[in-house]
């Protein structure tokens, strides 16, 4: 599939953070995002369209973004979706689970465009290969 | 309860001190104090007395502990306000610099565009040769090459712009901690005044220490701030990027 064709959801419970993440995604040919306010309205959001990339904040009421990658990674037709984890949590163990529990990639705030490239990158590849 | 023995002796030890200068003061007049001075030793003793029960009071109640996590808690309150104040003034700056820079870049296309505007003006009303004509020609030519590059340039200031804003959401999680910071601290002194106070309904109402016991902001740390040394905490993405490649992620 064209990279650029591939439809992301940002899910983050600040708004603001929400629209620069559109914002930069666009920035780097990404023109196909829908937006979530935290892990539930995610969940509703991925199970009733066809996404091909999760961007989630960790820190959100109702269910987190740990709780969302967990989910994710449990439902059948969603278990290979990449998830790219955008945090302000920098404790070690924070990211350690993240990554046992499948988080395709772990980008601390604040974060630049470069990074945020970088990462995407790294992501779609593993996937292609 | 080092810190209890420790109290209880600063409390003899300045009641006595007290005790001990309401004496001599009273010895050393030669004569009967005045009304008011009279009162003094009265007075200290009464607040010796007050400051005892209260001591015991919040001892029993389990307020002295509550009450040190809280002081314990002021310090990080006052770094996390700190660090609203770098991370909100080095949006601005960034926010700031990016849009002087990004009107330069429009200034110059302005510019551009201005002067090329008065060369086809003249061109239009008969006013030019073929050699005007001309190089009236090749500058729109060469302005129109740089009008992309310099819209480039305008559009990653503007996006600098963007990711500055970023500030709100770090902000916003820091925030938040200190307002469940400051309920708890409410919600101690709120208990701490109904227990205290003589002839209230004591022991109703506010909860006790005990029962306000959550620590303020529990759960997820939130960003991490500059210099921010605790063990088994990453301080910036290329120790995120370690330690996941470390483990093989």
């Amino acid at each position: 599939m064209n990279a650029t064709a591939m439809k992301f959801l940002i899910v983050d419970d600040f708004s603001t953070m929400r629209r620069i993440m559109r914002n930069l995604l666009k920035e780097l040919g990404y023109h196909n995002a829908d937006e979530a306010e935290n892990g539930v309205a995610a969940m509703q959001k991925l199970k009733s369209g066809r996404f091909d990339f999760v961007v989630s904040d960790v820190n959100m009421p109702n269910m987190n973004g740990f709780e969302l990658l967990k989910t994710i990674r449990a439902d059948a037709n969603l278990k290979a979706l990449p998830v790219l984890l955008v945090t302000a949590e920098a404790k070690r163990e924070d990211i350690v689970s993240a990554a046992q529990a499948g988080a395709s990639g772990y980008i601390v705030k604040p974060f630049t465009k470069a990074t945020l490239e970088e990462k995407l990158n790294k992501i779609i590849e593993r996937v292609k290969g | 309860m080092g810190d209890n023995a420790e109290l209880e002796a600063l409390f003899e030890q300045v009641r006595e001190q007290t005790e001990a200068a309401g004496t001599d003061k009273a010895e050393d007049s030669g004569r009967p104090p005045a009304a008011s001075g009279g009162a003094q030793p009265a007075l200290f003793q009464r607040v010796g007395e007050l400051t005892r029960i209260l001591h015991d009071t919040l001892r029993e109640l389990g307020y002295d502990q509550s009450l040190e996590k809280a002081t314990r808690a002021l310090p990080d309150a006052r770094d996390r306000l700190h660090y609203i104040g770098g991370l909100t003034g080095d949006a601005a700056n960034r926010a700031l610099a990016a849009a002087e820079a990004a009107r330069e870049h429009l200034g110059s296309v302005r510019t551009g565009a201005a002067g090329l505007a008065t060369q086809w003006e003249k061109v239009y009303a008969g006013e030019a040769d073929l050699a005007e004509f001309r190089r009236t020609a090749d500058g729109t030519r060469q302005f129109l090459a740089t009008l992309s590059p310099a819209a480039d340039a305008a559009d990653r200031e503007l996006t600098e712009i963007i990711v500055a804003q970023g500030f709100q959401d770090l902000t916003g999680q820091v925030i938040n901690r200190l307002v469940n910071l400051a309920a708890d601290m409410e919600r101690e002194l709120v208990g701490l005044l109904v227990q205290a106070s003589p002839g209230t309904c004591a022991g109703t109402g506010a909860g006790t220490g005990a029962q306000a016991a959550s620590e303020p902001g529990a759960g997820l740390d939130g960003p991490t701030m500059p210099g921010d040394n605790r063990p088994g905490v990453c301080r910036n993405q290329q120790q995120v990027d370690e330690l996941l490649d470390s483990l093989g992620f």
